[in-house]
């Protein structure tokens, strides 16, 4: 009876429900079952057992793309996550109100330009002649590099293209929630007499770590994952230096060099299973790390 | 109306207006290159490529990357515009009904929603493509359009079911005692009300689909059908090192975003910050 009465809302919800199994339910089931396959598209398609898995396990070049999402994630948790904190204070604590929008426009506009331009940018800044990165270094006297073709600068080569590091949406959810601080703690603070660095330890940091917390959750599920940037500026390369474990996935499905044979889908999606398996114990950490650290902080 | 602080702000905020000059410095510091350089023909960046060089090629490297780019530019817009209009369109509806009506089954129906907020792209990235295959939707608009709207929804969702339970009930419920139905409350009332969340969504949803770039890479390699993203790239890599062209293409693949972007700062904004938005 009640589900007849509510017919309307579940043909209201069908439209939506239908195209997330499609696109989202199945492919995530599917990629469960194509990963005890071998399956290249088109003729071959032979059920493996867990052999996908134990080859992707134990292929070195795999264990070199962790390690170096590892690097990549270590650094991604230190200047990035905190310089939007910082910008957001600078901007939260001019005390010129049109000031304070202008600067909180200026530093989104980063965000706004289409992340693929940016990049490109970088190349041109990188290319060994007539980019900028070597026009500076002759400038400064100093040798000319050859920056995302050197297996030891390529990853700090790739890190330094978010330089400065502080603008973008994260900023602005960060001077969202410094902006919703209460004027009366803030004043209950001076009037006890806290500088501004104590105020920003005892008050603000306590207030956005909801904030800090999602920031970090989402830049290590796009560190675990992410590989648009680096297929882009490197491909993996200089002998894999800058090799992540979503563009060793990529490979196995797309193939990336054309030196590289066939495509094995069922390979792929063992590697995608397995990074789904990191993510999600990495989440379920934070999810208890968020706990404890919260009341650490408000005490 | 003062474009400089006065002299109290500046003594005591010096420190910050350093900071923040020297890092928008750095910011726009690409973008000027970009400028720069796309003014720039081979022999001028040959010579000079970060100097300013006189004359200004703008009609010839504009005019070039233009032809490669407009085609490409309507693909995106279009694949976009029709994406997050269905995406808001039947995200909206899902959140009311879930935001605002109790109904059997619902909890479970939720509770599948925030399942796939654990699911990673990275995992449904071949299978997704393995089924744009069978459906025989590789090389068409579809293969983007329905997935992005599939995908998008999800966030949607979250964000309007949390924003339209903060609507007024008072209101919704003494529409209902005037005799609206359930759909006209939804579409006169509701929706009218959360339009600074409808454009945040909205742009953060076109922000996300401008710039993807594998999935229209893995599924469309008709030249006629390739999105911008795919352009670009191709314009990177196509050699030559017409820097002046690339750049003027890259500078007209930014424009569109940065004038919707300014003319919607405000609304974005407000819905950034009205809360909904925290997960």
């Amino acid at each position: 009876m009640r589900i007849w009465r509510a017919r309307y809302l579940y043909l209201f919800l069908l439209p939506s429900i239908s195209l997330l199994l499609v696109f989202v339910y199945w492919p995530a089931i599917q990629a469960f079952y194509r990963s005890f396959f071998i399956y290249d598209g088109y003729s071959i398609n032979r059920f493996v057992g867990l052999n996908q898995y134990k080859f992707v396990l134990s292929d070195p070049e795999f264990h070199i793309s962790l390690k170096n999402m590892a690097i990549f994630l270590a650094f991604e948790l230190t200047l990035p996550l905190f310089g939007p904190i910082i910008a957001a204070e600078a901007i939260y604590n001019l005390h010129n109100r049109q000031h304070q929008a202008s600067w909180r426009f200026l530093l989104i506009v980063p965000a706004i330009i289409p992340a693929l331009v940016l990049l490109l940018i970088w190349q041109y800044i990188y290319h060994p002649i007539g980019g900028a990165a070597n026009i500076m270094m002759k400038g400064l006297g100093l040798p000319t590099q050859t920056w995302l073709a050197n297996p030891t600068l390529v990853k700090p080569a790739l890190m330094f293209t978010g330089v400065p590091w502080v603008g973008g949406i994260w900023m602005l959810v960060y001077l969202a929630g410094l902006l919703g601080i209460p004027t009366e703690v803030i004043d209950a603070s001076i009037v006890d007499g806290a500088s501004r660095l104590r105020r920003f330890f005892s008050i603000d940091l306590p207030l956005l770590w909801g904030q800090i917390k999602l920031t970090m959750i989402l830049i290590i599920i796009y560190q675990i994952q992410g590989f648009f940037g680096i297929l882009v500026l490197t491909d993996g390369g200089p002998v894999n230096a800058s090799l992540v474990p979503g563009l060793y996935l990529y490979h196995q499905a797309f193939g990336a060099r054309a030196s590289e044979g066939a495509k094995d889908f069922g390979k792929a999606s063992a590697v995608g299973v397995i990074l789904f398996i990191v993510i999600l114990v990495f989440s379920l950490v934070l999810e208890r790390l968020k706990r404890t650290d919260t009341e650490g902080f408000s005490q | 109306m003062t474009i400089l602080p006065t002299w109290k702000q500046l003594r005591s905020d010096w420190m910050l207006y350093l900071f923040l000059i020297s890092v928008t410095i750095i910011t726009f510091a690409p973008l000027i290159l970009m400028l720069n350089i796309s003014t720039k023909n081979s022999a001028q960046f040959a010579v000079n490529p970060l100097g300013i060089t006189q004359p200004f090629h703008l009609q010839t490297n504009y005019g070039f990357a233009m032809k490669i780019i407009w085609r490409p530019a309507l693909n995106t817009m279009f694949v976009a515009g029709t994406s997050i209009v269905f995406s808001i369109f039947l995200s909206s509806l899902a959140a009311y009904i879930f935001a605002l009506f109790d109904f059997p089954g619902r909890d479970i129906l939720f509770w599948g929603l925030t399942i796939l907020l654990m699911v990673p792209t990275i995992l449904t990235l071949v299978p997704r493509y393995l089924i744009i295959v069978d459906l025989k939707l590789i090389n068409t608009y579809w293969a983007l359009i329905l997935p992005y709207i599939a995908q998008r929804q999800v966030f949607n969702i979250f964000v309007m079911r949390t924003f339209f339970r903060g609507l007024p009930k008072e209101v919704l419920e003494s529409a209902r005692l005037e005799g609206a139905n359930n759909f006209r409350i939804y579409w006169s009332m509701v929706l009218p009300m959360s339009k600074p969340i409808i454009a945040t969504l909205s742009l953060l949803g076109l922000l996300v689909i401008w710039n993807d770039f594998v999935w229209p890479l893995v599924t469309l390699d008709n030249p006629d059908l390739r999105t911008l993203t795919l352009a670009l790239y191709q314009l990177a890599s196509s050699g030559g090192a017409q820097w002046g062209i690339m750049m003027a293409g890259y500078v007209l693949a930014s424009l569109p975003l940065l004038f919707l972007f300014i003319i919607f700062t405000k609304p974005f904004i407000e819905g950034m910050t009205s809360g909904a938005i925290k997960l």
